[in-house]
């Protein structure tokens, strides 16, 4: 996208960043907006158009948002529990219409029914005062030697651990053969080489911590529960790369997060760790979009700009945050680097599988008996995950969704072929993703399901490039059109489904097709009536 | 090594280091090969409309990944397939996606217009149905500016005007609003493009594949019957530009996107602003004065009035007592008949220009300083530069498609240094910004170098070799008064310092300057010490750096290149010379005088004392544009004999005895030579208007009437004529200067040169000259409590000085008056409020106009414009002139405020 705004906002990197600069004045309601926008583009030099542009791709910066007093979420588990008219009746009691939006969503799938109000989130059993902060977090090991589960005490060892040599750090990631754990399994190890092997006196680590699928919570965990396994990893990655400044993109639902990282930071910067390293964090606080999980569109919010996705090469590693090489990673991936750093990599590899090693936080939902972050090895049976260590469904389901949105959906006869790794789930036509777990009750009709899959995703497109932009849209119209008495063209389906596979821009259109096909093979029986012929995908 | 391979459709084709698919194939087979919709030649692959998706895969049998052409970078070996049935299909589908939204209505051109280029593509993909839902939502249309038409009906989310908004003009006004499937193109604030802060260089609407973006002219889909590519007429840049004629008349303005000087871009000036050319005010008749009254009258009895009064006076008088001033608009073989004209019918120098109240002292201080008074290097170097400095000179608003190629750099962080007393549009984008008391550049400068000394920044292999006189020049350097001259300019010595060092440090650092630097009392001194510091930074004779003054009208560089100068005849060469006027009398056939003649100012003086008695205009409005308006009108009307060739009826042709009505630049061909001595050709649109001639037809029929037999007007001919008398045209012929010109000097084989003194300097010697600053007599005359403000003035984006051709155009809708720019601590001590009618008083004289607050202008400095003859400004600038061209002080005036 633009040079001259990247170039522009890149002018105030050391102070508040222009993307920071907009949420407030967006948010400070005191002052009109076309005044307040008027004035931050005179002072930071960019246009109206592109502050505006920018302020209206955000949920929590719209204006029409900016009088909400809470938001219930909207997320796939929320909605497949059925708990959210109860809540709304609720807040109805409190608030006007008006003064509820809908966020989706809020990452508390293992209680489903929940609802933010100002920086608190509850559930369906609302107490004033109480809310899910208050409670512990759901989190079971189910390996000897989980990376996850202890809290970090002595702080500054634990950063001193690893202050290594660059070349040490890049050996031990590399035996460990890590893989992102942000859904795409790219070898850390790589990503690492690439940014350090990039030419470029200003580096950045950029971890993301937009975990905004549906279904996973286990990003939130670690920010919450182990932030500082997060700020050691990206420590770990910034003195390995060069860079010497490391962002934390939370998601503005995880209010919890933000705290609780903010206040690991200032935990950081009061450690002889911190000085020797002379590596400094920063938070940024999304505003509610959920593509800004997507790499490039993230780094194009820091940068104030529209978190439009950019085309790819260059890669952030050669061109990322203000054009700068740039280490960008999941939150989980960077919480296992100190693991490593502190047992060796051969210890990490020597769990899970050949391909797939280490451990994996896997999120169960609400439709569970024991829903919460469970860790457990790469390479675990995944009835095993569902049934011993879920402890079996609440109650019946039909299928699940592993690993987001955009991950496959497993009917339940297909759960005793698979294993927790990417390449069981890829060979038998899924997709591991994250490996959060959705469960999809029996009583929930897959046609609704697929509307609400394409609601959401047309509701999050960025809209940048066409097939998505249009293909997410229409599909949903037709789906919603589409009724037992007038089927949808399923021929037109199936080409756009195609369009939005080949010709997407980045993950969130291309990917989409493939929970798509796999309910419309393993559901084409519930789901015949709604379509002018058995689909053929 | 043979040039390495990829694979088009299973055939071998070869490719070239770092192009992408897109260009790799449609290089081979053709523009059409692979459809697009986002992309443009013009601005950086965006990959959103993903139609040019291809099947890529590395061997004949690897398996096959369908890739966005436009992006992606083609790989040696690479075996490309543009359309297997799973890509037509996908481009199928996009279209069919892109038609369910797109209105039904619009997929045909509109009667007698051509197809847009979606419609185009819609047609060659054969595709006019769309299987999928409708989700339009139909919108109004943005009609509320004077050009720019908006209608997001027919948008197809390209984003190609925000790209083109933001990459070509830097303007960033356009942006999407909102995301995802509704996500719709706003301007500004989501404001209509009248209130908006769009400058109307229409970028947005050439490169719109629809009709979203149109102007009113339909520009894009005009069907014109003939197309004539020419040049700009509004200012030094030169851009070329493509005229659409239907029925014989001008009806819409295109660009030349392979133009060298602009790329496809232009300026609401260049590109919408021509229906001043059959205005109803053009004038169609010579007029003669007669019983005090202009009538109308023929060709013929005007000419013969002329040639019969200009003899008398001649006769009566003597030659000294006729003077000519010629046009910088005119062509350079106009001008070159008009000094010839001067001097050899005539028969004394008493030819002067434009140059004369602007760009003077660039030719002079250059001379000096290198031995050339031009550009030393060319605008297609600035992004060549990495640090760029600007004196004096607004380029956004005075030469708008230069100023956004320096704005498009310093926006994307290469250092800027503005060195202008106003806050002006690049300063909000520069690394520092001296803004300077206007009249102080000698002292500011003297600082500037100061500190490059200092510093250690000198190039001292640079400065050995290739100048002269740089030891006594650091000398007097170092003997400046920081103090002083800090407080002189009213800049901090900090700043002054910062810039030093950018400039100093930079590889290459290339300076630009303006009338800013110019029209002041040690104008000249101001370019010789700007030459200065580029020879002692070694910033010349290389790509990307050098002294390029920003010329104000589009030919005021050929004007001065053809003799228009009292001192120097065509080709700059000293008419006190004898064998310069050896070389001129063989070529004009006629002696030619040695005495030097008058400059403008001279001439005014003369005229004013008795001793001027007939004086030639060539389409200049003085009265409006020269300084102190009282002075200009008696001499005007002190002159016995008065011509005058004008379009319009300005205040000075309303003086004259003589009005010859003259043809537009659209009427006539010859050559303008922009900024950058660039050579290039004006091609006739459409015939001179019934009534007129073109000004170079003028000069031919009154040198026949006075004895002195010329051919035609006929560009080709004159040119052959101005290559034997002007050296540096040795090779120039019409017909070799082909669409984008040559740059000066061009060598007898026809070799043209970008870049001046590479390996020596013109004069030999670089020379170096140190100035003092010293205060201009404006300022000194002891009544600073009588005239506690300085005024200053400069153009403004929307008219072109006088504002003749502008004002009679939709540009008036854009900007309708002079204005006052004050500063809001001054407005505030004299109770003045926005929008308020004040009245300036100055020694000269007094006018009136309204008041805008703005903090452009520092407290103690106003602003304004001279484009509107009811305001005439220059009622109150002085008869202060450069020392050394005469040079007016517009710059610098003492004035009081009076409400």
């Amino acid at each position: 996208m633009s040079k001259n705004l990247r170039s522009l906002s890149a002018r105030h990197v050391e102070g508040q960043t222009l993307f920071q600069a907009l949420a407030e004045a967006v948010e400070n309601t005191s002052m009109p907006l076309s005044q307040q926008l008027r004035e931050l583009a005179e002072e930071r030099l960019v246009s109206r158009a592109s502050l505006l542009g920018a302020s209206s791709f955000y949920d929590f910066l719209q204006v029409e948002n900016l009088n909400k007093r809470a938001y219930v979420c909207n997320g796939t588990c929320c909605l497949l529990a059925g708990k959210q008219d109860e809540v709304r009746a609720g807040l109805a009691a409190r608030y006007k219409d008006d003064e509820i939006g809908e966020a989706t969503c809020l990452g508390h799938c293992y209680r489903a029914g929940s609802f933010q109000e100002g920086e608190q989130t509850y559930d369906d059993e609302y107490r004033p005062g109480a809310s899910l902060d208050s409670i512990e977090f759901p989190y079971f090991a189910h390996i000897d030697q989980p990376l996850f589960a202890a809290p970090v005490t002595a702080i500054d060892d634990y950063y001193q651990q690893v202050l290594q040599a660059p070349a040490d750090i890049q050996e031990q990631l590399s035996r460990s053969n890590l893989r992102g754990r942000g859904g795409a399994g790219f070898p850390f190890a790589d990503k690492l080489a690439g940014c350090t092997a990039a030419a470029g006196t200003q580096k950045y680590v950029v971890c993301n911590a937009d975990e905004g699928d549906p279904g996973a919570f286990s990003d939130r965990y670690l920010l919450e529960e182990q932030p500082h396994r997060v700020l050691a990893g990206m420590l770990a990655a910034g003195l390995a790369t060069g860079a010497d400044t490391g962002f934390v993109y939370i998601r503005a639902e995880y209010p919890l997060a933000q705290r609780r990282i903010a206040e690991a930071i200032a935990a950081f910067e009061q450690t002889p760790a911190a000085a020797t390293s002379r590596f400094r964090f920063r938070i940024v606080r999304g505003a509610g979009a959920y593509i800004c999980g997507e790499e490039t569109a993230l780094l194009n919010s820091i940068e104030g700009l529209r978190p439009e996705v950019r085309t790819r090469p260059p890669y952030p590693t050669q061109a990322g945050l203000f054009g700068q090489p740039t280490l960008l990673s999941n939150v989980e991936t960077f919480a296992a680097v100190p693991w490593i750093l502190e047992h060796g990599g051969a210890a990490f590899a020597a769990m899970g599988t050949a391909q797939s090693t280490g451990t994996k936080l896997v999120c169960l939902d609400y439709g569970f008996n024991q829903p919460g972050v469970h860790e457990v090895a790469m390479g675990t049976p995944l009835r095993q995950v569902i049934e011993e260590y879920g402890g079996g469904f609440r109650w019946p389901m039909k299928a699940v969704q592993v690993g987001g949105p955009l991950g496959g959906v497993v009917p339940i006869d297909r759960i005793a072929g698979l294993t927790l790794d990417c390449e069981s789930f890829a060979a038998a036509g899924f997709e591991l993703g994250h490996a959060g777990i959705v469960s999809i009750p029996e009583s929930f009709p897959m046609i609704d399901f697929l509307r609400h899959l394409f609601a959401y995703m047309a509701a999050e497109s960025c809209g940048k490039c066409l097939p998505c932009r249009l293909g997410t849209r229409k599909a949903h119209t037709m789906l919603t059109a589409a009724s037992k008495t007038q089927p949808l063209d399923s021929a037109a389906f199936t080409d756009l489904l195609e369009a939005l596979e080949y010709g997407s821009l980045c993950g969130l259109g291309s990917a989409l097709p493939l929970p798509v096909r796999n309910i419309l093979t393993y559901f084409a029986t519930e789901l015949h009536d709604y379509f002018s012929e058995v689909a053929d995908t | 090594m043979s040039a390495p391979n990829a694979y088009i459709n299973g055939k071998a084709y070869p490719l070239a280091a770092g192009e992408t698919i897109y260009t790799f194939v449609s290089r081979h087979l053709g523009a059409g090969a692979i459809p697009v919709l986002c992309n443009d030649d013009a601005l950086e692959p965006f990959g959103n409309c993903r139609l040019c998706s291809v099947d890529v895969a590395m061997s004949a049998v690897a398996p096959r990944r369908v890739k966005a052409a436009c992006h992606t970078r083609v790989e040696a070996e690479q075996y490309i397939y543009t359309d297997t049935p799973r890509i037509e299909k996908l481009r199928r589908s996009i279209m069919e996606l892109l038609l369910s939204d797109y209105p039904a209505t619009a997929l045909q051109p509109l009667p007698g217009e051509k197809p847009t280029a979606f419609q185009t593509l819609v047609q060659q993909l054969g595709i006019s149905s769309s299987r999928f839902p409708t989700d339009r939502k139909a919108a109004s249309v943005d009609k509320t500016h004077p050009y720019i038409h908006f209608d997001t009906n027919e948008c197809i989310y390209c984003y190609r005007c925000i790209r083109a908004c933001d990459e070509i003009q830097g303007q960033l006004v356009l942006s999407m609003l909102g995301r995802g499937h509704d996500s719709r193109v706003i301007v500004s604030l989501d404001q209509s493009f009248k209130e908006s802060e769009c400058v109307a260089c229409g970028a947005c609407v050439q490169t719109c594949p629809t009709n979203a973006l149109s102007d009113r002219y339909r520009t894009k889909t005009f069907m014109e019957d003939r197309r004539v590519r020419t040049v700009c007429t509004y200012c030094g840049v030169g851009c070329n530009l493509e005229v659409l004629l239907k029925d014989g008349e001008v009806r819409a303005i295109d660009t030349a996107d392979d133009a060298e000087v602009n790329q496809g871009h232009a300026c609401v000036k260049g590109r919408y602003a021509f229906a001043y050319y059959n205005h109803p005010d053009r004038l169609r008749s010579p007029l003669l004065r007669k019983n005090g009254e202009l009538q109308a009258v023929s060709w013929d009895e005007a000419l013969d009035h002329i040639a019969a009064r200009l003899d008398g006076i001649r006769q009566t008088h003597g030659v000294q007592a006729i003077a000519g001033i010629s046009s910088s608009r005119c062509t350079n073989e106009e001008n070159f008949l008009m000094q010839k004209f001067m001097r050899v019918v005539i028969g004394n120098n008493n030819i002067d220009g434009c140059a004369r109240v602007c760009h003077a002292p660039t030719a002079f201080g250059m001379q000096q300083s290198f031995g050339t008074g031009a550009a030393t290097n060319s605008i297609a170097e600035i992004p060549l530069a990495d640090c760029l400095l600007v004196i004096g000179a607004n380029s956004t608003e005075a030469h708008p498609v230069t100023g956004a190629k320096m704005q498009q750099r310093a926006m994307k962080g290469v250092p800027l240094i503005v060195i202008d007393p106003r806050r002006i549009e690049l300063t909000r984008y520069a690394t520092v910004h001296l803004q300077l008391r206007p009249g102080t550049n000698v002292a500011l400068l003297d600082m500037l170098i100061y500190y490059v000394i200092k510093e250690g920044l000198v190039d001292e292999e640079f400065v050995g070799q290739r100048t002269e006189g740089f030891a006594d020049f650091r000398e007097s350097a170092l003997a400046i008064d920081m103090d002083k001259l800090e407080q002189v300019t009213g800049v901090a010595r900090d700043k002054v310092r910062e810039a030093a060092l950018l400039y100093g440090r930079a590889h290459n650092a290339m300076s630009f300057h303006g009338l800013g630097l110019t029209e002041h009392y040690q104008g000249s001194r101001g370019v010789m010490l700007v030459a200065a510091l580029a020879m002692m930074t070694g910033n010349i004779g290389r790509p990307g750096v050098g002294v390029n003054p920003l010329r104000g009208q589009n030919n005021v560089q050929g004007a001065a290149d053809m003799g228009v100068q009292p001192n120097q005849g065509a080709g700059y060469l000293d008419v006190t010379d004898p064998a310069v006027r050896a070389h001129y009398e063989r070529e004009y056939g006629h002696p030619v005088p040695a005495e030097k003649g008058l400059t403008t100012p001279g001439m005014l003086n003369a005229a004013s004392n008795g001793d001027l008695k007939a004086l030639w205009i060539m389409g200049e409005d003085i009265l409006q544009t020269d300084p102190d308006y009282c002075h200009v009108r008696h001499a005007l009307s002190e002159v016995e004999f008065l011509v005058v060739q004008e379009l319009f009826m300005t205040e000075t042709a309303s003086l004259a005895d003589v009005v010859l009505p003259a043809a537009s630049h659209l009427e006539k061909s010859g050559t303008f030579t922009n900024g950058e001595r660039r050579v290039q050709r004006v091609n006739q649109v459409i015939p001179p208007l019934e009534g007129t001639r073109p000004d170079g037809q003028i000069m031919v029929d009154i040198m026949n009437r006075m004895g002195y037999a010329q051919a035609g007007y006929d560009p080709a001919l004159h040119l052959t004529e101005i290559a034997r008398v002007v050296p540096f045209f040795a090779g120039i012929r019409w017909d070799n200067l082909g669409e984008n010109g040559k740059q000066w000097p061009v060598s007898k084989d026809g070799q043209d040169t970008q870049i001046l003194h590479r390996e020596t300097f013109k004069r030999g010697k670089g020379k170096f000259t140190f100035t003092d600053f010293v205060e201009t007599p404006q300022l000194l005359e002891g009544d600073a409590d009588e005239y506690p403000f300085i005024l200053t003035t400069g153009r403004r984006l929307e008219h072109y000085n006088c504002g003749s051709m502008t004002r009679r155009t939709p540009n008036i809708d854009l900007l309708d008056r002079d204005e006052l720019l004050i500063n809001p601590l001054d407005a505030a001590a004299y109770g003045i409020i926005d929008e308020q009618e004040i009245g300036l008083r100055s020694k000269q004289g007094r006018t009136r106009l309204r008041a805008r607050l703005s903090d452009e202008v520092r407290p103690g400095v106003l602003f304004t414009t001279f484009h509107f003859p009811e305001i005439a400004i220059n009622h109150l600038t002085s008869g202060v002139l450069d020392l050394d061209a005469d040079t007016p002080e517009f710059k610098v005036v003492a004035v009081a405020i009076e409400k």
